[in-house]
């Protein structure tokens, strides 16, 4: 853990993992980049818009008996609707993502592959694919805008940028999302869960709820 | 801390975000309209004036506006909180939805339910049938690349009932997307009653949902509804057959009338006496024909029971009737029978054949205790004929029994065509209907 000070606004700023470069003051909303042993301002996030998610950070909870806290979130607009990817900081120091939009969640995690995937172009729906051995098939592509983040990150996001997003579904409840924002792929692999596995708790309130 | 160790004061935390819109003016006419899906709601149909409003628009924009003939009342009302296999959901969206199949429209509804926490799910209802969705995230495997197969759900066979182009027809309320009256879906319906398997394929993603049926007295008591419940009409392709339910129990009835019947017949078994009474060597000769002749008087004893005659004789492509009369002594009553022992046998083209047989076996029942003989009454065409006569007291009897499973039978057979009628009304919807009994019959008819 490493702590800090906003230079825009002298807030504390802590980054819980090791992994994360990037972090998003929670008062001035300043997003800061860390680098060696300070963090340098590259201007503010944009405001997230509300999308009913019951996850905010400092939520906790546990995926196969691992206890983890939620210490960040990017959140992508999709046709569909409001996307949240939450960033997972496992007690085993791992990183997760929780993937959460209108009660479907998803736990993932960053996944090396040995061989490259398919470029986005070549992807339809419903083809089979083949990753890590294991089958999945292509349910849905398109470009995912990102709206902004909060929290501390593994790697920086800005406001407006477009991603090219292959979602794939597996054997029972696994999946898998090809994120084509980058040069090289990144390939993200997990599995579907409902809500009371991950025992959650310091959740948001709803009213009347 | 006193504010001079640290540094930097921290600024006040940001003002708590403002309370969550709850309602609104239709733009379209100035209803007044409700959001009860919090912040997932994307859309929201007025029900008055037919807009659907993109609700994470500023402006409150209209995306369309639809026209319908028919005002649909919803069985649940939107608003609605009600309790669903221990899960607490809240009625915030209503669509109806057709199909065309050979030019016949079936329309049906959707109810879309809201939790904040675990998100969306949906009643569906068709005729006072009911069903309880969710989309899943598992995906069936085909069993082949036909559409028209068998789909594996966790293991379990779903077989294709039906696959249809649906499109909305009337949407009242929220929705999570931007719902639009026409918008329409390939779906196709796999069942494992009382479950039911969709698959809902647009250009852009295909969507598994699973459906379990359930009763309308559920919903209606989930909900605390006062209105009456519409009846169910047809079977859905859902619903549970009753009679499977069934099944286990008349199993189990039946197991325990063959036990019973079981030990009756070891009784039988058990106590019959089984007694030779009688037995003699006797010769036919045709100068004695219509000669009867009467046998030493014997006893049978005990309670009364059956008594059994069993005959033999030297027949040889030649036969012997006996017309024979079981007598009491002492009251006179007699049991008069006759019998024919015949055998014929030969070669003709190639194949060796026989018919009859040199024995036979006579059963009188419940003759009671007494001194009794028989008369016997000869009679044949050959010139000499050897027979004898054997005369069994109380010899257990297999008839009971195998009357007792006969019956025993009819049941079964009763149940299965009940079930099998039920499933033939269940498939006759489908894409797949199942031959009529009846079928089988005039089939049967033109085979002959």
């Amino acid at each position: 853990m490493q702590t800090t000070n906003c230079p825009s606004c002298g807030a504390r700023i802590v980054f819980q993992s090791a992994a994360s470069i990037l972090a998003i003051c929670d008062y001035c909303k300043s997003t800061l980049v860390r680098r060696d042993l300070d963090v340098e301002n590259i201007g503010k996030m944009a405001e997230l818009q509300r999308d009913g998610s019951p996850l905010q950070l400092h939520a906790e909870g546990r995926y196969r008996q691992v206890h983890f806290a939620v210490v960040g979130r990017i959140q992508l607009r999709y046709e569909q609707g409001l996307w949240n990817e939450w960033y997972l900081l496992f007690d085993d120091m791992r990183g997760g993502w929780l993937g959460e939009a209108q009660g479907t969640y998803a736990v993932s995690f960053l996944t090396e592959l040995s061989e490259k995937p398919p470029a986005f172009q070549e992807l339809k729906v419903g083809q089979p694919l083949t990753l890590k051995g294991k089958l999945f098939e292509v349910r849905d592509l398109q470009a995912a805008l990102c709206i902004g983040g909060e929290g501390e990150l593994p790697f920086r996001v800005g406001p407006g940028y477009q991603a090219p997003v292959a979602d794939l579904l597996g054997n029972e409840s696994t999946f898998a999302t090809i994120d084509y924002s980058e040069e090289e792929p990144l390939v993200f692999m997990g599995e579907y869960v409902e809500f009371h596995q991950l025992q959650l708790s310091g959740l948001r309130e709803f009213d009347g709820w | 801390m006193d504010g001079k160790s640290e540094a930097i004061i921290p600024p006040p935390l940001p003002t708590p975000t403002q309370p969550q819109v709850k309602a609104f003016q239709c733009p379209g006419c100035g209803g007044a309209l409700t959001i009860r899906g919090l912040e997932q709601t994307e859309s929201i149909a007025c029900g008055s004036c037919g807009s659907i409003i993109d609700i994470t628009d500023e402006n409150f924009r209209i995306i369309s506006t639809f026209q319908s003939r028919i005002k649909h009342q919803t069985l649940i009302p939107l608003g609605s909180r009600g309790k669903l296999r221990g899960e607490t959901f809240e009625v915030i969206g209503y669509l109806r939805r057709k199909i065309n199949v050979e030019g016949i429209d079936y329309e049906w509804s959707e109810y879309l339910l809201f939790n904040p926490y675990k998100g969306f799910r949906w009643l569906s209802e068709y005729n006072g049938h009911w069903n309880y969705i969710k989309s899943t995230s598992n995906t069936p495997k085909p069993q082949s690349s036909d559409s028209l197969s068998t789909v594996y759900y966790l293991g379990q066979p779903f077989p294709h009932f039906q696959t249809a182009a649906a499109q909305v027809s009337y949407v009242l309320g929220e929705f999570y997307w931007r719902v639009q009256v026409g918008e329409s879906s390939q779906v196709s319906d796999y069942i494992s009653p009382p479950l039911i398997l969709s698959r809902e394929c647009t250009e852009k993603e295909v969507v598994w949902s699973i459906g379990e049926y359930i009763e309308p007295k559920t919903l209606w008591e989930g909900f605390q509804l006062k209105t009456p419940i519409p009846p169910k009409i047809g079977i859905a392709p859902s619903q549970p057959s009753p009679l499977v339910a069934q099944a286990r129990g008349i199993w189990k009835i039946l197991l325990i009338f063959f036990l019973v019947a079981l030990f009756i017949q070891a009784l039988f078994l058990l106590f019959s006496a089984n007694k030779l009474v009688y037995q003699d060597q006797m010769a036919f000769h045709l100068a004695d024909k219509e000669k009867a002749r009467v046998t030493e008087v014997f006893e049978l004893t005990g309670r009364p029971s059956n008594v059994v005659i069993k005959s033999k004789a030297t027949v040889d492509n030649s036969w012997i009737y006996l017309n024979l009369a079981l007598i009491n002594e002492e009251t006179g009553n007699a049991y008069d029978f006759g019998r024919e022992i015949s055998y014929y046998h030969g070669y003709d083209g190639g194949e060796s054949w026989s018919e009859g047989g040199t024995s036979d076996e006579a059963v009188l029942s419940s003759v009671p205790p007494g001194r009794y003989y028989l008369r016997i009454e000869p009679d044949a065409a050959a010139s000499s004929i050897n027979y004898s006569i054997q005369v069994y007291r109380d010899v257990p009897s297999w008839s009971f029994f195998f009357m007792a499973m006969g019956g025993l039978a009819v049941y079964p057979l009763f149940y299965w065509w009940r079930r099998r009628t039920f499933e033939y009304y269940r498939w006759s919807e489908s894409d797949h209907p199942m031959k009529a009994l009846s079928s089988f019959v005039s089939k049967a008819d033109e085979d002959d």
